[in-house]
């Protein structure tokens, strides 16, 4: 009995060490030599070396000349230190008039149905992608905001749509920041929201 | 549903089958005794030498204590860590004492390999409890379930010696090897791996900053990779941050969503070869290969033609559905990707997301349900996934001998009444935890205020928390509010009794067996191999679990369901 308790102490610690304390430390090790960038955060930096966001990251957008990102249930809307989903149910009351309050509110210049990502929230909160659906459908909103053609905007789009990794895996999507990070800098910075 | 999202399925089990036999084969070599792999030997040898461990077998009654012992030492120490965290290091947010009954949940919840979380990971657990308690246990919990299933398979399978009593092996050995030789090297890979997609690994405090429209946004940061790999490939689960294997630092690309459906299934897919080697007939690890292979397509196929349907209730909204089910999925996923993800989640008992399983059709969760309540042996937690079937199997093989009136024998040994009973023990277990788990909650005013979604998907929500916590997975329906004094400790029971109490019975069949004699196949032995033996398996895998507990999934997800057909909302 005293026995197996001591060796289960020293099991234990040696396994602490081993696989709590030094592994960790050494994949920090290498992943800071070979994977620096992507270790802390896939950042992106803006023309000042500002920090702006994470390419991984979603952001809320209100500005209607920018490209919104889905609904968000982490904290007050993409908290990164909240991450989660809203876990309504399929037959939740709450949901179905969460969706009709969003619907409500959008200001949009297009009267085709809205694609299905656009009005849920997505698992993590922090989701950094639209459908290129989704992107496609928001076009002529912000070509009226910006004061281009849908065209112009289709184009930038089009330049930004990932396809499926290795061709089968996941679905294609558009990074929101990056979207809109593209429209500044070919449309210039947007007018601020009254 | 689309082409490319049954291609990505078809993928992934394609190269699930190619990777069984190397994979099995590894595993194989490193509990052979002596253990091939030279380089590491010294170093072992020492270990053995410094915690005074002899590498003689132990009985099963000697294996099983060592076992438990092992495991309450780890919930002592994981419990202590949580409550001491102020006083420890890297608490770059200065996070206070976790309270005593979430963190004796989360030290029950990490031993037992369940990974159950009623915490959010980036504002309760500093780096150091993340890091020294959690990812800790994820190894060696892990390394108990590949112990528990060695012992097993050295009970059914050991030739009789005339020295008298054999051993099952010595759990120390196995579970240093595992550590050793498996875990962390397959560990180090992986996570280097993900680490190159964009999964974080540093020891930064959280990130402020102005986004491009001016808001401020904080981005919590941490040693990720690192735990990410081994909640992984131990079938773990327990995600660094709240919102797991959704969240893009934990699972940023499509590719590295790919690879940890794979990871999850692998070690124990290639533990059904590793049987075959060890009962010397390949034929018998693969059928069982094939049962549980078939299993997963099945209820992966469903999932994810579940979540492809547009749900009725938004059909008078000017919403296109086309895509399907994306409420609680990310996007660089898709429904294939998410469906996948949850499937390898519930079939393993590892139970991490990918997604809001909440949120999902009322028969793509009921899907989930069922294929943790069958009893995590649909490939199952890494060695006790296999343990688990190969209880089935002995039941399969007692109702073939009932059928022909024949005293059962598997792999040559006799099955009689106390090896019987055993399993039905084990069998029996699992839906008395989870039914009566569930039937208390219901009927308490502290059980059922936890509640978030009403209505029929509320029992489907109670229920998903007993099963998941009986079987070890881990996952959840998360809108319930599991961080409460009655879920806290219900449930750090039900995972603990679940967890140790089948082990005790499991090897307590081992050490009934270990001694029989091996007599030799003759016309009348029912083969426990090839096609008849598969559909047979199969049958009493999908009846039992069917059977037990279709009155209570009739009830919740499939009442939900009809319901939701007409319309109604709650």
């Amino acid at each position: 009995m005293m026995k197996n308790i001591l060796i289960a102490f020293k099991v234990c610690m040696f396994t602490i060490l081993l696989t709590g304390i030094l592994y960790p430390y050494l994949i920090t090790g290498f992943s800071h030599i070979f994977f620096h960038k992507k270790a802390r955060g896939s950042l992106v930096i803006d023309d000042q070396k500002k920090i702006i966001g994470s390419a991984l990251i979603g952001q809320g957008f209100k500005n209607p000349a920018y490209f919104f990102s889905r609904p968000s249930a982490a904290g007050n809307g993409y908290d990164g230190m909240a991450s989660g989903g809203m876990n309504d149910g399929p037959t939740s009351q709450k949901w179905v008039n969460r969706i009709q309050t969003h619907l409500a509110h959008l200001k949009a210049h297009n009267s085709e149905p809205i694609p299905i990502d656009l009005v849920t929230c997505s698992a993590s909160g922090l989701d950094p992608h639209i459908t290129p659906q989704a992107a496609y459908w928001q076009a002529p909103t912000v070509a009226f905001h910006r004061d281009v053609s849908i065209k112009r905007v289709v184009s930038i789009i089009d330049e930004h749509i990932e396809p499926p990794q290795l061709f089968i895996l996941g679905s294609a999507r558009i990074n929101v920041l990056h979207l809109n990070l593209s429209l500044d800098q070919y449309l210039g910075p947007p007018v601020s929201i009254p | 549903m689309t082409v490319t999202g049954w291609l990505q399925i078809g993928l992934l089990f394609l190269l699930l089958a190619a990777l069984t036999k190397p994979i099995g084969l590894y595993l194989y070599r490193v509990y052979q005794e002596p253990c091939p792999f030279k380089f590491l030997l010294p170093f072992e040898n020492n270990v053995y030498k410094v915690c005074g461990i002899t590498k003689e077998a132990q009985n099963w009654k000697e294996y099983f204590f060592s076992l438990l012992i092992f495991n309450l030492v780890g919930i002592l120490i994981v419990f202590l860590i949580q409550i001491c965290q102020p006083l420890l290091p890297l608490n770059p947010l200065n996070l206070p004492s976790v309270p005593w009954d979430l963190a004796l949940n989360t030290a029950v919840s990490f031993t037992t390999n369940t990974n159950w979380q009623a915490y959010s990971g980036e504002t309760t657990m500093s780096y150091f409890t993340q890091m020294v308690g959690l990812s800790w246990q994820n190894f060696v919990s892990a390394s108990t379930g590949m112990a528990a299933f060695l012992a097993l398979s050295r009970g059914l399978t050991h030739q009789e010696t005339s020295d008298g009593e054999k051993g099952v092996g010595n759990f120390w050995v196995d579970l240093i090897r595992s550590v050793l030789y498996v875990f962390l090297p397959a560990s180090l890979i992986f996570s280097l791996l993900l680490v190159s997609q964009g999964v974080i690994q540093n020891f930064l405090p959280p990130l402020e900053f102005i986004t491009l429209e001016g808001a401020k946004q904080s981005l919590a940061m941490g040693p990720v990779a690192s735990q990410e790999a081994i909640k992984i490939l131990g079938t773990n689960g327990g995600g660094f941050f709240s919102a797991n294997s959704a969240h893009p630092f934990e699972n940023p690309t499509p590719l590295t969503n790919f690879l940890q459906i794979l990871s999850l299934l692998l070690v124990s897919s290639g533990l059904t070869y590793t049987y075959g080697k060890i009962a010397n007939s390949q034929k018998q690890g693969w059928s069982l290969f094939v049962v549980v292979l078939s299993l997963s397509i099945l209820s992966a196929s469903f999932i994810y033609y579940f979540e492809s349907q547009p749900n009725p209730l938004l059909n008078h909204l000017p919403v296109n559905q086309e895509l399907g089910n994306y409420e609680g999925k990310e996007v660089r996923f898709g429904i294939s990707g998410s469906s996948l993800f949850a499937n390898s989640a519930t079939d393993t008992s590892g139970g991490p997301s990918n997604s809001a399983y909440d949120s999902y059709t009322p028969l793509g969760g009921m899907v989930l349900l069922m294929n943790m309540q069958l009893g995590e042996i649909v490939f199952g937690g890494v060695g006790v996934g296999l343990f688990g079937l190969l209880i089935f199997v002995i039941i399969s093989v007692f109702i073939a001998g009932l059928m022909v009136g024949r005293t059962p024998e598997y792999l040559g040994k006799k099955i009689e009444g106390r090896e019987v009973r055993l399993a039905i023990l084990y069998i029996a277990l699992y839906p008395l935890l989870i039914l009566l788990g569930t039937a208390w909650s219901i009927l308490t005013p502290y059980g059922l205020s936890s509640l978030y979604n009403q209505g029929p998907h509320g029992l489907s929500e109670i229920l998903y928390a007993y099963s998941s916590a009986a079987q070890n997975n881990g996952s959840a329906f998360a809108g319930l509010n599991a961080n409460t004094l009655w879920y806290n400790l219900s449930l750090a029971f039900v995972m603990f009794t679940g967890r140790f109490m089948s082990i005790f019975l499991g090897l307590s069949i081992a050490g009934a067996m270990v001694n029989k004699k091996i007599l030799v196949a003759s016309a009348g032995t029912f083969p426990t191999q090839g096609g008849l033996f598969c559909f047979l398996l199969m049958g009493v895998i999908l009846i039992v679990g069917a059977l037990t507990f279709f009155p209570v999934l009739a009830l919740g997800p499939f009442t939900e369901y009809l319901y939701l057909l007409k319309g109604k909302v709650f």
